[in-house]
């Protein structure tokens, strides 16, 4: 319960992703995390795929994410992933239904990705975030 | 039909709730439902009825189960069932593959899958995944058979350049199926290749295939229709002997672009074919333009066919029909294969929720004096209305 009842209403530049504290990722842009959650990034380092999990389908977060980062509607969303859940060529990111359990998932798994809109106290969860660099932002 | 409703039944109740998944497997399905109206007097396309609303044609739906047997080796399967032909709804394998994962650039798949011919060929049965209510036919007519998958293996290659995503795909297979109720076999090589990022798609693709196939049955009455007006008969097999395709060489190739962002939706394809033997070539396109605000998007497709090459058929030049030096048996058989047509069609799809839509489409379609692809005799314009549900779960 560390994190998750926090308003969606974050500023952008706000975002974090969150993954194992062995993962070798140190960096990672706007551009990067929308394609590992549209599965168009499917390994950052060429050897071990990433597995990106997301909120439940109703969650404040995910719904402000795949508005802002991935810039389409819901709608848009799913018809993108039934393109390609029906043809074998990818699986949508992993919904974890009890939000409680999100940081485990990673925490569990060397390769999994989440994200985060507010830097929290991991304490001691052996998982780490990483500052989403926003190219939105940078245009400004 | 009574099996499609219960299966319907027992879809609508699934949407209620979602997709089931777990970490080893998942389960997710498709469903189209509606009606579309025709109105060409005969139609040459039997699977859609003429002059008529026809409730049988859109309506399809699928179920897919995958089970993750190890971190590399997955198993897949999908079921359909779909109107059309007879009203059949016969639940046929779709997919049904075992896929390794070499690496996560390289992967392998063996079994029963779909060749990837055209931009939209991976997710063709299911409407929510693309904006009309059927696929465009003056481009997919091209290839009347390919929805229906085939026996192979398919070797995928993915890999990331920067912001872009690049991925190249080759299948071999066999296929066995029937064409309004023609059968034909083929063993076809289809290769795709595909750039894409955040918003764009570009793919092309080639499949050369040895196709075994006879549709003289279908086209020999057409034929002798017209011909009897001129009380000219003794065609038959004569025609047979050379519209039958026997490992006769055909080739597909395509290639489209997709972009689409908040807002805006723009898909364009192109397709040709090459034939070795008795049939035209053909060529065929299409651009659909969408603009979407909130929960609607509006689109307006425009679509082309022509068959091209007619010099080059069986009655024509060395081996040349004797009976068809007649002008007028010439003139007949050039008609019968002679196809032009044009399509301009306004549809807007309305979103009910992230996973269901409601697409209304009217089209119009000019036949330009030849047979067309909805009628079997000549005739200019037609109009088609569609209304169709569409869902995944």
């Amino acid at each position: 319960m560390l994190f998750f009842s926090q308003p969606a209403c974050s500023q952008q530049g706000n975002l974090y992703a969150v993954v194992n504290a062995d993962n070798k990722i140190s960096s990672l842009t706007q551009k990067d995390i929308a394609m590992i959650y549209l599965g168009k990034k499917i390994s950052m380092d060429g050897y071990s795929r990433i597995y990106p999990v997301d909120y439940s389908i109703k969650h404040p977060n995910r719904q402000k994410f795949i508005l802002e980062i991935l810039h389409k509607s819901e709608s848009q969303y799913n018809s993108y992933w039934a393109r390609r859940i029906f043809n074998g060529k990818g699986t949508p990111p992993t919904i974890i239904d009890d939000q409680n359990n999100y940081l485990d998932v990673i925490e569990n798994n060397l390769n999994a990705i989440g994200y985060i809109y507010k830097k929290i106290n991991i304490g001691n969860k052996k998982i780490k975030l990483i500052p989403v660099i926003m190219e939105d932002m940078e245009k400004k | 039909m009574r099996k499609f409703t219960l299966i319907i039944s027992i879809i609508l109740f699934s949407i209620t709730t979602n997709a089931y998944k777990n970490d080893n497997y998942s389960i997710n399905g498709f469903l189209s439902i509606g009606g579309i109206y025709n109105s060409a007097e005969s139609n040459f396309d039997e699977t859609l009825k003429a002059d008529k609303l026809d409730l049988s044609f859109a309506n399809i739906l699928g179920i897919q189960a995958k089970y993750r047997i190890s971190e590399k080796l997955g198993l897949t399967g999908q079921l359909v069932s779909r109107g059309g032909d007879n009203d059949d709804y016969d639940i046929d394998l779709n997919w049904g593959f075992i896929s390794y994962e070499y690496s996560p650039n390289i992967s392998f798949k063996i079994g029963r899958i779909i060749a990837p011919l055209f931009l939209t060929s991976d997710y063709i049965d299911v409407g929510h995944a693309y904006p009309t209510p059927t696929p465009v036919k003056e481009l997919y007519w091209q290839v009347p058979f390919s929805s229906n998958s085939g026996d192979g293996i398919d070797i995928t290659y993915k890999i990331n350049f920067g912001d872009w995503f690049f991925s190249t795909q080759a299948t071999y297979g066999l296929t066995n199926g029937k064409v309004r109720e023609q059968e034909y076999k083929t063993k076809a090589l289809a290769v795709n290749s595909e750039i894409s990022n955040e918003y764009i798609k570009i793919r092309a693709s080639y499949a050369p295939a040895y196709m075994d196939m006879d549709f003289s049955p279908l086209l020999i009455p057409v034929i002798n229709t017209y011909l009897s007006q001129y009380n000219i008969t003794g065609l038959n097999q004569s025609l047979h002997n050379h519209i039958k395709m026997d490992n006769t060489k055909v080739s597909f190739s395509s290639i489209g672009i997709s972009y689409e962002d908040e807002k805006y939706l723009l898909m364009t394809e192109y397709g040709a074919t090459r034939i070795d033997k008795s049939y035209p070539e053909s060529e065929a396109l299409y651009l659909t333009l969408g603009y979407r605000f909130n929960e609607i998007m509006i689109y307006n497709t425009l679509s082309k066919i022509r068959t091209c090459n007619l010099d080059k058929l069986f009655y024509k030049g060395e081996n040349a029909l004797e009976i068809a030096s007649e002008p007028i048996v010439n003139e007949v058989l050039t008609a019968s294969f002679n196809i032009k047509e044009s399509g301009f069609a306004i549809g807007t799809v309305y979103y009910l929720s992230p996973n269901m839509d409601l697409t209304f489409e009217y089209k119009m379609i000019d036949t330009h004096g030849t047979v067309g692809l909805y009628d079997d005799i000549t005739h200019n314009n037609e109009k088609m209305i569609s209304l169709v549900f569409n869902a995944v779960f």
